[in-house]
């Protein structure tokens, strides 16, 4: 829903395969020029022309088309005070809810890759799930959890004589935040442990080095690269989020600059042109992180890729396995369960209440869900639009990915880079520079569903192009100058020999596509009409009507749907031969 | 084959476009036009675009209501919240977009943008020259629908009929000190800031009280969703909000009480307006005279559990004796007054309440 809720494990370039490149150096083969020019013209429509509005936008002092004057007046905005406050706002919550998801996804990783614990197999793909749900839901249940007055852990602790939580504070959105963002570190810091060659630590071990010792002398110094990324990419996140503050900060004064932009636009008298300031530097904060992010993975090739030592729990320290179990199965029932139970409960209540033993239980609240028009169409649009951006995005992404790769030289590097710069790019800021871009180009893609499909391409594109790069550079060039040697076009050669072979990591591209896009909310929520709703927009609008019983109801129906797509993938993937994840 | 996927979605858009081109002509209608003639253009353009900022219940049951009367005539909803629909709508302005026929929304600095720029014409309908005056807009660009007052409303659990404020003075009893109360901000709603405005103009009420209430710790809500659902579960025991969150939830069976203070009820409406470029001129009037009609304002009344400008409506939910608009003090305030009022006023609250 933020930024770059997205980014799992970018670094901002790949390797160079100079060696793949002198190959197909000759030009002639126009079809590949025309993919590669057709493929930039997507990405400049889709990513670059609704950011040149938005900075054309920040100095003016109308909205694009009302007439006005170049100004730079909207930056004066930048040295109030108010703006500082902004900034101190969401870099401590950055921080914190960073420190929090690392120390969890840390644990995770350590655990579950180092450890012989049990099940780790099926850990591996759970721990992953709370971040395929709308973290603003989660957000939502934490209120009926963590209510300062009747939450349900409150009362229990309030009755336990224990002190109590108050989910409205820092600490409450850097804990739900810190919940949801600790699986990104997961994802980041499992390859880099299972990179880390198990011999290693056997030596260690031989050499009389106790665990806490040979974690802190080899798998620390090796995992760190893969530490500094995930704490940029998850901070950059933090700070680009808009659903978690927007809920739990209101009632404390908690304004981040994301729900001050989001306030600029959607509120009378809106000033646009302020929140295009706004979004701009948020979004050079991110560039910055993930530039600095780029610097740290250039300089370090961490990866040790010993043929020995692949595979979950590798370590020896079998009697540490059950307590490793205990904490992530305290993970997942905090993150996981606690909240669906808190979720589940309140959907089916007529009115939200901790009075269990009442009279106050309904199932309109699910009549409701599946009769509702619009409700129903949301339904309908987040599977068709999510599927669709991620056909969409693979495509482009096998295209720009194979240039990347095989050709290389500047105008694709830029391409590439141009490609990916897109995870830097808050999504309150998309949204609106796809609202000023798209309804001044009278083609009838505004305010349908197109908008909603051309965002979550922009958005999300970079998990697919990533998982085609890295696709790419496993096929030897030795195929395709056999497909030519014999005749076939590079069209046919394409299809009939590199496409299959790429397809299961295309997939894994296309499923992260699928479960960011699905869970998208704040540039949804700035381009969406009625007849384009989604599930998160029809969520956030029972929220803003106060119908929580009912926003709950739909948020279950969410969670099943989610759950159903892990499935698929999971099968999926098993099929393909491949791990879900790039 | 990646060609013509490209070449395929590429003319997939511009397809896309060239309908919505086809039918973006402006028309005037004349004021002598006979009902008949109305409805006859009005089924030959065949449907209309309402931007709203009505919540879906009562929007969609009112045009609903419109289409079973009119089958030929397709009513598009373009519903958003809060000031994102005049965002669009004013960008779709500048960029000479006229997709929306007929604007209903809650603001009166809107209007007044709106009007300055010729995005809206004046039209009032024959069955909205019997409301009130004060529902109707000074200068003919429209009329009222939902009237909103606000009101203190309390969880029956945590306060008995004794202790509960019968008064606006009532909450400045010791006994609600220390975040007991909770507030709704009028920066984040129109209808609140029309309606706290008031009671500050108001000789009874004024300014001090607010600076009073302060003194109480009060938590400010800006998110109104959220305020009348720690009413209900008995997070806080007293809100001052809009009056027609808490029916609702009463049918649903909620321990709450709402009361109308006698010192006056500050309250906001909303407007109705005809869309000067109205691609669907005679559809959009024939939409506004039902809405403003006796079914189109139940419509709102009913599902919304609203207050209505439409005189002789009756309240819902019915049954819970729910006082009837006129018998409430509702406060005056000069709309243009109102509006121009609105940072200074803003900077005050934020002064005293931040």
């Amino acid at each position: 829903m933020s930024s770059a809720t997205n980014a799992q494990g970018f670094g901002w370039q790949h390797s160079p395969v100079a060696g793949l490149r002198q190959s197909f150096s000759n030009l002639s083969d126009l079809s590949r020029w025309a993919a590669l020019i057709g493929g930039l013209a997507i990405l400049t429509v889709l990513v670059v022309l609704p950011m040149a509005m938005l900075f054309y936008g920040s100095v003016r002092d109308e909205p694009p088309g009302l007439e006005g004057n170049f100004t730079l007046q909207n930056y004066a905005f930048l040295f109030t005070p108010a703006f500082g406050m902004l900034v101190l706002r969401s870099v401590v919550i950055g921080i914190g809810s960073t420190a929090l998801a690392l120390a969890i996804g840390a644990a995770l990783g350590v655990i579950i890759v180092r450890t012989r614990v049990p099940f780790a197999e099926k850990l591996d793909a759970l721990v992953i799930v709370p971040a395929y749900l709308p973290p603003f839901v989660g957000a939502i249940a934490w209120i009926v959890l963590l209510s300062p007055q009747v939450g349900y852990l409150n009362i229990a602790l309030r009755s336990l004589g224990l002190p109590t939580f108050n989910i409205y504070s820092y600490g409450g959105i850097i804990w739900v935040m810190g919940l949801y963002y600790a699986p990104l570190a997961y994802l980041y810091l499992r390859p880099a442990l299972l990179g880390i060659d198990k011999s290693l630590e056997e030596s260690a071990m031989v050499m009389g080095a106790s665990p806490s010792v040979s974690l802190r002398r080899i798998v620390l110094p090796l995992a760190m690269p893969a530490i500094v990324a995930s704490c940029l990419v998850i901070f950059v996140n933090a700070i680009g989020d808009f659903g978690i503050p927007g809920v739990l900060g209101f009632r404390e004064g908690i304004e981040v600059i994301t729900t001050a932009l989001v306030r600029l636009v959607v509120k009378f008298p809106s000033d646009p042109n302020t929140a295009t300031v706004l979004g701009i530097m948020l979004m050079a904060v991110t560039m910055l992180g993930l530039a600095v992010n780029n610097r740290i993975l250039a300089k370090r090739d961490y990866t040790t890729l010993g043929v020995r030592g692949r595979g979950l729990g590798q370590a020896r320290t079998g009697r540490w396995r059950y307590l490793g179990l205990t904490v992530i199965v305290a993970y997942l029932v905090i993150a996981l369960v606690l909240p669906l139970l808190a979720m589940a409960v309140t959907s089916f209540q007529k009115f939200p209440s901790p009075k269990l033993l009442s009279s106050n239980w309904t199932l309109d609240n699910y009549r409701f869900i599946f009769s509702f028009p619009a409700i129903q169409r949301s339904i309908v649009n987040s599977i068709v639009l999510s599927f669709g951006a991620a056909a969409f995005g693979t495509v482009l992404a096998t295209v720009l990915g194979y240039f990347t790769v095989k050709h290389g030289g500047r105008l694709t590097k830029f391409v590439d880079y141009l490609a990916l710069s897109t995870i830097a790019v808050p999504h309150t800021v998309l949204g609106l520079g796809m609202i000023w871009f798209w309804v001044s180009v009278p083609i009838g893609i505004y305010g349908t569903k197109w908008i909603l499909l051309f965002a979550y391409v922009a958005a999300f594109f970079p998990f697919s192009l990533r998982a085609a790069v890295s696709a790419f550079m496993q096929v030897d060039n030795s195929l395709e100058e056999a497909g030519r040697v014999f005749g076939a076009s590079w069209g046919r050669t394409m299809w009939k020999i590199v496409v299959p072979m790429i397809i299961p990591a295309l997939l894994s591209g296309a499923t992260m596509m699928i479960y960011y896009s699905f869970r998208e909310l704040t540039a949804s929520l700035m381009l969406y009409t009625a007849g384009s709703e989604v599930i998160a927009t029809a969520i956030w609008e029972l929220y803003s009507e106060g119908r929580f019983v009912r926003l709950f109801a739909l948020s279950m129906v969410n969670v099943v749907i989610v759950f159903a797509l892990v499935a698929l993938a999971n099968r999926l993937s098993r099929v393909g031969g491949q791990h879900g994840q790039p | 084959m990646l060609k013509s996927v490209v070449a395929g979605v590429v003319a997939g858009c511009l397809g896309a476009g060239a309908v919505s081109l086809a039918h973006a002509q402006a028309g005037s209608v004349p004021d002598d036009i006979s009902q008949e003639e109305l409805i006859a253009k009005a089924k030959e353009e065949g449907r209309l675009t309402w931007y709203v900022s009505v919540p879906t219940p009562g929007s969609q049951a009112a045009a609903e209501a419109f289409m079973e009367l009119y089958p030929e005539i397709q009513v598009d909803i373009q519903r958003l919240g809060g000031f994102g629909l005049w965002e669009r709508l004013s960008s779709e302005f500048a960029a000479n977009v006229h997709n929306v026929d007929v604007y209903s929304q809650a603001d009166f600095g809107v209007r007044n943008d709106a009007a300055e720029r010729g995005i809206i014409a004046p039209y009032i309908p024959p069955n909205a020259r019997d409301y009130d005056p004060q529902f109707l807009d000074p200068d003919g660009f429209g009329f009222a629908t939902r009237i909103v007052p606000s009101a203190i409303a309390y969880n029956t659990d945590l306060v008995s009929e004794e202790d509960a404020p019968k008064t606006w003075n009532d909450l400045l009893d010791p006994m609600w000190a220390g975040q007991k109360i909770g507030i709704s901000d009028p920066r984040a709603s129109g209808f609140t800031y029309a309606a706290f405005w008031k009671m500050t103009k108001s000789p009874a009420i004024g300014e001090e009280y607010f600076e009073k209430l302060k003194e109480q710790d009060p938590l400010v809500y800006e998110d109104s969703g959220q305020q009348i659902n720690s009413l209900v579960s008995g997070e806080i025991p007293i809100v001052v909000l809009l009056d027609y969150r808490p029916w609702e939830f009463m049918e649903a069976g909620a321990p709450v009480k709402v009361v109308y203070p006698e010192e006056g009820v500050g309250w906001g409406m909303d407007y109705t307006h005809l869309a000067a470029q109205a691609p669907h001129p005679y559809a959009a009037r024939l939409f506004m005279d039902f809405y403003a009609s006796e079914e189109g304002t139940r419509a709102v009344a009913e599902n919304l559990r609203t207050y209505v400008a439409m005189p002789g409506i009756g309240t819902y939910p019915e049954g819970y004796g729910r006082p009837a608009l006129e018998e409430l003090n509702l406060l005056p305030g000069d709309l243009q007054e109102q509006t121009a009022d609105y940072d200074r006023f803003t900077e005050w609250f934020a002064s005293i309440f931040d």
